[in-house]
């Protein structure tokens, strides 16, 4: 009752265009009144403090301030001119060439529009110019780019481990085999069709041509390399990985490929403190929400609900991607996590989910969310640059979804395929 | 007058964030090279944790003047102009009142706080430290009270901040990868 009564007051205050994160602290603030137990306004005030003060997420504005130094220092168009050298002479390569770069570029920098913005405008025009449909063009750029979200560095991946009191290192690692069995999977769908409809080939294969886009996007290459290379290894943690994809970011951009001033290095921090203050502020202020939560055991119940109901995994799984799903087409990802991660996680833990498994899932439904209207930021951003309709854009992306979703499907029911590589690790 | 004191608080709003994310990141090279040094500085975690939840305060103040938090604006902007201008305005008072109890229970709960203090710089006692709760919510009802109007004409010309924010993104990137491109042709 207290989580559907919760639930409505959300929904509503969301619908009339209340700041998310200030819905969920008005919710928070009307449980707390309403609801008897010991915790008072004068608890929500902390809980709004100590809600920003989880080490692992300083992770957030430093990954974000890189992503977003990335984007200006132009090394977005490197890595494409270097791709498409690449794999461009394949049939349908220049989709290959978009979906391979969101791979190594991924979603590090907190804004997905901005992520997409990037590679997009450079991408969709040169698509459309070599014979893609419009709407095929979008549907590309949209589906990789929401891919990206399960490639580490990850922001969905260090909301959840903060939140989930999981390992992002462990997460990290879980994320790529199916990041890059994803990648692969989605070439596919633009060579299929590129074959069905006769596309042509973006440019011939020329190793002269390879190797001087290479050495114009070998600093953009080792990004990547570094700041996992780091993590992975154990050499730095997934902060002080952070920390160094600024210092590299800041080193590439300002003097190796000197596209990075004073007033846009000032331009680009502030983005990443807007973008921070965005994310953090709903981090908060679902502290505040899950005192209230705790207060009325909400989770606690709702795990006892289900598991009176079953304990079977396998239904429990479908069911919380079903949720997660549903969440996705009408939330933002970042407050999709905040707000069912902590509701959900006793379940998790009920019946025996690990909980970096169930992080790989939550972030692969988002990823999927990216693509479903209404709330569907990535797909919007896309048909903005391809000028295409979201509806038409929709249908044609349905290919790409169902790879998402065969991936998702993998990823639930054969746990091997993302907690394999996490026994690399300590 | 109001533009005036609009930009210059913007301006000392940034000027702190940009401080801070600068501490911040500082702080984080510099604790990990004196970590593999051998020295690791001992007030490294809790130092950083400020200066997160001063950036997480101080970087929600500076976008919500730019108007930058999510939020759903689908079904506002589809209403006809004086329902969604009347929703538009329930939402910025149900704003308001929100930071309004923050301020005023965040200031409560300082005078608990001033009895303890940082455990590497004891000088900084925690009142100074949790008054970013009451200052930023201060903050942001001015903010609210300073855009509003911004607020009200979007929503009575069915404007989406959602789509506004992705068109601005897609120009950003056009300039930037002109400009990139530029650079390239030039070598």
């Amino acid at each position: 009752m207290i989580l559907l009564a919760t639930t409505v007051a959300l929904i509503t205050l969301i619908l009339i265009n209340v700041p998310i994160a200030v819905a969920i602290g008005i919710v928070a603030v009307g449980g707390l009144v309403l609801t008897p137990g010991g915790a008072t306004l004068y608890d929500l005030a902390i809980a709004l403090y100590s809600g920003s003060t989880s080490f692992p997420l300083i992770a957030i504005p430093l990954f974000i301030l890189a992503g977003n130094l990335m984007n200006t220092s132009g090394i977005s168009v490197r890595l494409i001119n270097f791709v498409t050298s690449l794999i461009g002479f394949v049939r349908g390569g220049l989709g290959m060439v978009n979906i391979g770069v969101s791979m190594v570029f991924a979603e590090i920098s907190g804004s997905a529009v901005a992520d997409v913005a990037a590679t997009g405008t450079v991408l969709i025009p040169e698509m459309k110019k070599r014979g893609y449909s419009r709407t095929l063009a979008a549907a590309i750029t949209s589906s990789s780019a929401s891919l990206a979200i399960i490639i580490p560095p990850s922001i969905p991946m260090i909301l959840y481990g903060a939140i989930a009191e999981t390992s992002v290192l462990k997460l990290f690692v879980a994320g790529v085999v199916p990041g890059v069995l994803g990648g692969v999977l989605l070439m596919a769908v633009p060579y299929v069709i590129a074959v069905r409809y006769d596309l042509p080939r973006a440019d011939s294969f020329d190793l002269c041509h390879v190797w001087r886009s290479f050495k114009e996007a070998i600093w953009a290459l080792l990004m990547p390399v570094i700041i996992l290379g780091g993590i992975f290894s154990g050499v730095v943690t997934a902060t002080e990985g952070a920390g160094l994809a600024v210092l590299a970011a800041l080193v590439i951009g300002i003097f190796i490929y000197r596209d990075l001033d004073v007033s846009r290095l000032r331009k680009v921090m502030l983005e990443g403190v807007s973008q921070t203050g965005v994310v953090m502020l709903l981090v908060a202020t679902s502290a505040a929400l899950g005192l209230f939560l705790t207060q009325a055991q909400v989770p606690q119940q709702l795990a006892q609900q289900i598991t009176e109901l079953t304990t079977n995994p396998l239904i429990v799984l479908a069911l919380l991607n079903l949720l997660l799903l549903v969440l996705g087409m009408f939330l933002h990802g970042a407050a999709a996590i905040i707000l069912v991660v902590p509701v959900v996680m006793p379940l998790v833990n009920a019946v025996g989910i690990d909980p970096v498994h169930f992080g790989i899932m939550v972030t692969l439904n988002l990823a999927i969310g990216q693509q479903t209207p209404p709330v569907a930021s990535v797909l919007i951003t896309s048909c903005s640059i391809a000028k295409a309709g979201i509806w038409e854009t929709s249908r044609t992306n349905l290919p790409f979804i169902g790879v998402l979703a065969f991936i998702l499907l993998l990823v639930t029911y054969v746990p091997q395929v993302s907690l394999a590589l996490t026994g690399l690790i300590q | 007058m109001v533009a005036k004191f609009e930009k210059a608080l913007l301006w000392v709003i940034e000027t702190i964030c940009l401080a801070l994310l600068i501490a911040l990141a500082l702080s984080v090279i510099y604790s990990a090279t004196m970590r593999y040094l051998g020295s690791s500085p001992s007030w490294y975690d809790e130092i950083a944790i400020v200066l997160l939840a001063w950036l997480t305060y101080f970087g929600a103040t500076y976008a919500l003047f730019l108007r930058q938090h999510m939020s759903f604006g689908g079904i506002v902007t589809a209403l006809p102009k004086h329902a969604a201008v009347a929703l538009a305005l329930v939402s910025e008072l149900l704003v308001i009142g929100f930071f309004a109890i923050v301020a005023w229970y965040g200031n409560a709960v300082l005078a608990a706080a001033k009895w303890d203090s940082l455990l590497s710089i004891r000088w900084m006692t925690l009142d100074i430290v949790q008054s970013i709760i009451p200052v930023s919510a201060v903050l942001m009802i001015i903010g609210t009270f300073l855009t509003m109007p911004r607020a009200l004409r979007n929503a009575a010309a069915g404007i989406d901040a959602d789509h506004a924010e992705i068109e601005q993104a897609i120009a950003e990137a056009e300039r930037e990868n002109a400009s990139a491109f530029g650079k390239d042709d030039h070598k």
